[in-house]
């Protein structure tokens, strides 16, 4: 049985899904959902569920899978240690991570995600007996929201505007970000959370990948441009159109609110 | 089946239930054919069992539900015709599965820790299909997979166009158990809102999870040569230890269903927000090593590249929707 029908299976246990349950008045805010009728139903089969782009750069092999899909969450991390070493170093070591904000209103309590994709990285055939797994990344096509951080350790891009203008952070383990041209300085922890997105659009350039060796990754959008070359270990990307909430290193809460 | 406190005799021939907590009609049900007795019963003790009326009887069903297990469960494929899963993408790119081999570890005594099937009762009183997976406490009940991937960037007529193949190798997971927890079905709570609700748990571990970039010989052997490791990984619940519920059918309900808007059909999974004000439950994840080996050629040492362990402390979903996205 292929995908495809495995999918066809599922649209149509979607359709007895549909006939469970009562029907009441719909309520006013909420998305209005409403049941597939069969030529509806009979053209929902999963496609173009999973695109697929094979890609060569720089010697190495790409191989990306992007899930058409729009994800909208809340959530809240906390303790995120990604390579952490034998000598108590850490690649990125983020103490609070908090998709979407409870300060504000229902519109900022979450965080908007659009095609998000994974990509291996290869090197080598299996012709001349020398392949090699090179690493892999997660990232978004897009992403939209007020996202609460309190960064510790970072290595990566980072782009973020601050209210002293533009600062970055470019290399392994960085603990600050440098703007002014150089001449000034921000503890990654000062940041307490960053707006990804501008009234022109989502954020496009998140992702995290793992490495053996440096790697430049292909573009997910050319509007963007290549990113920077990602080094071995856990590596985070993330320029395009971040605005700092604000430099004090007070972290948004995100508490969930109670109702369906 | 029995699981209430100890029974009394009432000098007739009885049905007896557990008085508290209310429980799952599977699980409350006791018939039994006692001889006439002249002494007056104890007063009962907490927990006592009590006789049922006749019509309380009448809306007892007797079951206590399906319990199942899947002892020297192995699925091979063949070599020479391996059982292969295709995606096929409209803009005529594919992602294939082939050569899956699926097997399972047993616990000595195959009827000791099941899977349950059953149906039960909600907190808001409607009936939901619940598959409770084993304890499994000793970890006996071990899946492992193995299966090769490619993602071909231009299949035609079920064949890859050459140089468009990506052969990503063999994927290997070793030593995967599931202790507790479950799926559980019922109807959509939700106002407005059609579909399956569903509760979803339990504790993971997996011993490895490894991508051999040389995949298999002719003779399924896979080649060591090269590999990305991911080893013990272990998602529980962070304040128990124990099961993980990322969606729970009570209190922080999944919904699947399939829907129209404006911007046209989707495939809808979401865990919504929660319906009561106890805390969401949080997860830790911790991957104990990640790392990548290359054989040494001629003779030379192996080269690793080791990237330590990672982790998360906390991992609280409050809400997430999904929509898949189907291209009409």
């Amino acid at each position: 049985m292929t995908t495809r029908n495995v999918l066809a299976a599922h649209a149509t246990m979607l359709a007895c899904a549909l006939l469970v349950g009562s029907a009441h008045a719909q309520d006013s805010g909420k998305p209005r959902l409403k049941p597939l009728d069969d030529a509806e139903l009979s053209g929902v089969y999963g496609q173009a569920l999973l695109d697929l782009t094979n890609t060569s750069q720089g010697g190495y092999d790409f191989s990306r899978i992007t899930l058409g899909a729009d994800i909208t969450m809340s959530s809240t991390l906390s303790g995120l240690v990604l390579g952490r070493h034998a000598d108590g170093t850490t690649d990125i070591d983020i103490s609070t991570l908090r998709f979407g904000r409870s300060d504000l209103d229902d519109a900022h309590r979450t965080v908007a995600i659009a095609n998000p994709y994974f990509e291996w990285v290869y090197s080598g055939s299996a012709a001349t007996g020398d392949r090699q797994v090179v690493g892999m990344r997660v990232g978004f096509g897009g992403i939209t929201g007020d996202v609460g951080l309190l960064m510790n350790t970072v290595s990566g891009s980072l782009t973020i505007n601050t209210p002293s203008g533009q600062m970055s952070s470019l290399g392994s383990q960085s603990t600050a970000l440098t703007g002014c041209s150089g001449s000034c300085s921000l503890a990654l922890n000062q940041i307490g959370g960053v707006t990804a997105g501008t009234a022109d659009g989502a954020s496009r350039d998140f992702f995290l990948s793992i490495l053996k060796s440096a790697v430049t990754y292909p573009t997910t959008n050319a509007a963007v441009g290549a990113p920077a070359t990602s080094q071995a270990g856990f590596w985070m990307n993330w320029t395009d159109r971040l605005n700092a909430i604000n430099t004090t290193g007070s972290v948004p809460p995100n508490v969930p609110k109670i109702g369906p | 089946m029995m699981r209430g406190g100890t029974p009394s005799a009432t000098g007739r021939a009885i049905a007896m239930r557990r008085l508290a907590p209310p429980c799952a009609a599977a699980t409350v049900l006791l018939a039994l054919a006692l001889p006439a007795a002249a002494a007056t019963p104890p007063a009962p003790p907490a927990h006592a069992m009590q006789a049922l009326q006749d019509d309380e009887l009448a809306a007892v069903r007797g079951a206590d539900g399906i319990a199942f297990n899947l002892n020297n469960f192995s699925l091979t494929s063949s070599l020479t015709n391996p059982l292969t899963l295709t995606y096929a993408s409209p803009n005529g790119s594919a992602l294939t599965l082939s050569g899956l081999d699926l097997s399972r570890t047993d616990d000595a005594d195959q009827f000791a820790d099941p899977y349950q099937l059953s149906l039960r009762s909600t907190t808001a009183g409607t009936q939901m299909i619940a598959i409770d997976f084993p304890l499994n406490a000793a970890g006996n009940q071990r899946w492992s997979l193995t299966a090769d991937f490619a993602n071909c960037g231009s299949l035609a007529a079920g064949v890859c166009a050459a140089g468009t193949n990506f052969f990503g190798g063999t994927l290997q997971i070793l030593d995967l158990t599931m202790k507790g927890g479950g799926l559980y079905v019922a109807p959509s709570q939700v106002a407005s809102t059609e579909g399956i609700a569903f509760g979803l748990g339990t504790q993971l571990d997996i011993g490895s999870l490894s991508v051999y970039s040389r995949g298999r010989a002719a003779d399924g052997t896979i080649d060591h040569g090269d590999v990305l490791a991911l080893s013990g990984i272990h998602l529980v619940d962070a304040t128990t230890g124990g099961v993980f519920m990322l969606a729970d059918l009570d209190k922080h309900p999944g919904l699947f269903n399939a829907a129209t808007d404006a911007t046209g059909s989707y495939l809808h999974l979401q865990v919504g927000w929660p319906t009561t004000s106890d805390p969401v439950p949080a997860a830790t994840l911790r991957i104990d090593n990640i790392s990548f080996t290359t054989a040494g050629v001629n003779g030379a040492a192996a080269t690793t590249t080791n990237l330590g362990s990672a982790s998360i402390a906390s991992l609280q979903i409050n809400y997430l929707d999904i929509k898949f996205r189907t291209g009409q």
